[in-house]
């Protein structure tokens, strides 16, 4: 009898909310975002999730979107399980059965690079979210963009803070150590290092990549240690990176112009939560955006961004809450340009878009504009180092503060307190 | 190991009677979907669900029959896969043709591994076959070149956007890649079928049951599970070289890679491994099930969906040890007795 009625009573309310959602399907535009929401970069997609539905209900409070009479957004997410033919898989539905008017994704590049292709083919604008790989935005493809860097901006602003300290002081590193986790990011983070590198006049005494989820580094920081590298670059997901780093503080293991982290792990705020403020102490870190103080006008979504981010996931924005909350706006903002929810218009719009201020500018960038192929050529990050328990930026030397100054070289442990 | 009394049951006639017309209804229906059915998503998910089903299906060939636990097909399937792709962009050599050539390379790949590997048994076995297929997995994703051959390390390798190609197995349209994989598990099912009636099966049976009675009839346990295993593979190389095309995409982390080889031992195992169609009703069930609890659940509650299906394995494993199969072949045994009893 009870579950009888319990289930009609299911069917009567499920009845009535498509009713609800048929009545009001014309005055909302569904956004699909494809994320790895489980499985090794669940972390990554939560943060992603987590900036995309503040910023979502924050457009929808504030009148939804103007161009077409307050049409409200609504975000519909599909978890990629970081597989490619999942991804596939759920932009594929996203597209044909949730008919979204634009996917943003995917996160791991190995996804978005296949999963991007089917939306070119459904004719879908399809918006990279954190992917680096440069190649998603060179196949001379239409409906793709991309608001973050490309691997090889990464590479180059590392190298470029390098130049900027060694200027400054006289004083710099002739060697360079290189080491990575060895799956698509890292292995195509270390040839751009390589490439700037030499064409820089720096040695790579040591290239070595690690398999992910590795239980020991041991062995590879003796080759480090042997290599008497004068700085090194690396580039690990949380899990390894925090491996890495305690077994680094644990070893004391000097490196005289310090790590140099091209984030994964050390853009992640649960990384921080897990190691000693000690063992990041001067660590460089390639920040997608910078952390310390936001160039710009301070907006109110920012205040509210922070105080909502902060109470959903415990910890303070990250690039990726950061990036999603950034995507939304600027998709908002071509919405209201092409004043309809028709995906070749949404595509038309978002090639013209030429973003210089607002809450989209967020991410830190210095302007969000495409390029032919989809790329914003001016996302640039920023380099921090960590002094004194905070991630301070010290390049590009236009948005390092006054107060803040580069330990160049860094201390040695038996110096450290 | 005991063998199931119907499996000896001496009326293959009628037994084989009683399967032609589910056999029959359900080509019909496999066959008519595409027909009936123009959702493009559906037909997506079809051809994710036949895919798994060829793969457990081509897994089930050797390791359902000898009764070892492979935890590394998909290095044959990432054989296969990369084969066919690198065939087709370094040679032109349509897929077509290319998906056989994998399958054999594949073959060679297994008789290489499954040489030393298949005197051993049990865990031995499993734990090796894993390592195995990490160490080509690795290798692959930090290798860029080898021997001039681009394997392109983790980043993967593309297949070339040519739009609408039949020689080169490119479609704008989904149907004719449902019709490729359907053909293709018709196949294996069909070698899994004339496997029980062969020689070959009935060996691998007696392995299964015991070794060394096997080995005292004259049955050499290493040349016919190499046989097999040959087979298998290139069955499964055949797979990777579909899902290249299909996706148009290979990556060693996923083709390669462990998540893909115990999805095709669950489903098999799951179904009923040893069995023609065990494989296939393991995939049919666990294929959807992980669309649907991913698709519903996947991007509200995160990770739900993970859980719901590890339940549902549990739970399979717990009350259903011989896998899906078994009741319907008691369900079937019990209509056939009483047809054939009166």
């Amino acid at each position: 009898m009870i579950s009888g009625f319990t289930r009609r009573g299911v069917i009567g309310t499920a009845a009535s909310l498509m009713l609800i959602g048929a009545a009001q399907a014309q005055s909302e535009v569904t956004i699909g975002l494809v994320l790895p929401l489980s499985g090794g970069s669940a972390a990554v997609g939560q943060q992603y999730r987590t900036g995309i539905s503040i910023a979502v209900d924050q457009i929808n409070a504030a009148g939804g979107i103007k161009a077409m009479n307050g049409a409200k957004l609504k975000a519909v997410f599909g978890d990629t399980q970081s597989k490619p033919d999942v991804g596939v898989s759920e932009t594929e539905r996203l597209i044909t059965r949730e008919n979204v008017a634009i996917v943003g994704g995917a996160f791991n590049s190995a996804v978005s690079f296949p999963a991007s292709e089917v939306a070119e083919r459904y004719k879908t604008p399809w918006v990279t979210v954190g992917s680096v790989k440069d190649e998603i935005t060179e196949r001379n493809y239409k409906y793709v963009f991309r608001i973050n860097n490309k691997a090889t901006y990464d590479a180059r602003e590392q190298i470029d803070a390098m130049d900027l300290l060694k200027k400054e002081t006289g004083k710099g590193p002739k060697t360079i150590a290189m080491f990575y986790e060895g799956s698509d990011w890292g292995r195509s983070h270390a040839a751009n290092v390589r490439k700037i590198a030499k064409e820089r006049g720096y040695d790579i005494v040591l290239d070595e990549a690690a398999p992910p989820n590795q239980v020991d580094f041991s062995a590879q920081l003796l080759k480090i240690r042997a290599s008497k590298a004068d700085a090194l670059i690396v580039a690990f997901y949380t899990p390894d990176h925090l491996l890495l780093t305690r077994q680094m503080y644990e070893q004391r293991l000097d490196i005289p112009y310090g790590v140099h982290s091209v984030g994964g792990g050390t853009e992640d705020p649960s990384f921080y939560k897990a190691v000693p403020p000690q063992a990041v102490a001067y660590y460089f870190v390639q920040e997608d955006r910078q952390v310390d103080a936001l160039q710009g006008t301070r907006h109110p979504e920012y205040d509210d961004l922070e105080t909502k981010f902060k109470a959903a996931l415990n910890y303070d924005v990250s690039a990726y809450g950061a990036q999603g909350f950034s995507l939304m706006y600027v998709i908002k903002d071509a919405l209201e340009r092409s004043a309809s929810a028709d995906r070749d218009k949404i595509r038309d719009a978002l090639s013209k878009t030429d973003i210089t201020s607002g809450p989209a500018m967020y991410v830190g960038y210095r302007r969000i504009k495409f390029d032919e192929n989809g790329q914003n050529t001016f996302a640039n990050g920023a380099i921090s180092q960590n002094l004194g328990g905070q991630r301070l930026t010290v390049w590009p030397a236009e948005s390092r503060a006054p107060t803040t100054k580069p330990a160049w070289p860094v201390p040695a442990w038996s110096e450290r307190k | 190991m005991s063998v199931a009394p119907h499996t000896t049951s001496a009326a293959p006639a009628a037994k084989s009677k009683s399967r032609v017309l589910p056999l029959a209804l359900f080509t019909a229906v496999l066959l008519g979907i595409p027909l009936v059915v123009k959702d493009s998503f559906f037909i997506h998910s079809c051809i994710v669900v036949l895919f798994f089903a060829y793969m457990a299906t081509s897994w089930n060939f050797v390791c359902g029959y000898v009764g070892q636990l492979s935890i590394g097909h998909s290095m044959f399937a990432g054989a296969g896969g990369y084969a066919t792709v690198l065939l087709f962009t370094q040679t032109g050599l349509s897929p077509w043709l290319g998906l056989p050539v994998g399958g054999l390379v594949a073959a060679l790949l297994s008789v290489l591994v499954g040489y030393p590997t298949f005197r051993l048994k049990g865990p031995y076995f499993a734990l090796t076959t894993i390592a195995f297929a990490e160490m080509i997995r690795i290798w692959v994703e930090n290798t860029d070149t080898f021997l001039g051959i681009p394997l392109n390390g983790a980043a993967g390798i593309t297949v070339p956007l040519l739009g609408q190609n039949v020689a080169a197995m490119q479609f704008n349209d989904k149907v004719p890649y449902y019709y490729i994989i359907a053909t293709m598990l018709g196949g294996a099912l069909l070698a899994t079928w004339l496997l029980e009636n062969a020689k070959l099966g009935f060996y691998l049976k007696a392995i299964r049951g015991d070794v060394d009675a096997a080995e005292s009839l004259g049955i050499s346990p290493s040349r016919y599970q190499l046989i097999a295993l040959a087979i298998s593979a290139f069955m499964t190389g055949m797979g990777g070289g579909f899902y290249a095309q299909f996706y148009r995409y290979v990556n060693a982390e996923r083709l390669i890679g462990v998540d893909l080889s115990i999805d095709m031992a669950l489903m098999s195992i799951i179904g009923g491994q040893g069995t023609i169609f065990g494989p296939l009703l393991g995939a049919l069930l666990l294929a959807p099930l992980a669309e649907i609890t991913r698709s519903h659940l996947g991007g509200s509650l995160l990770g739900l969906h993970i859980v719901v299906y590890g339940v549902i394995l549990i739970l399979a494993v717990l009350y259903l040890p011989k896998g899906l199969i078994d009741p319907l072949r008691r369900l079937a045994a019990k209509f056939n007795g009483r047809g054939t009893g009166r």
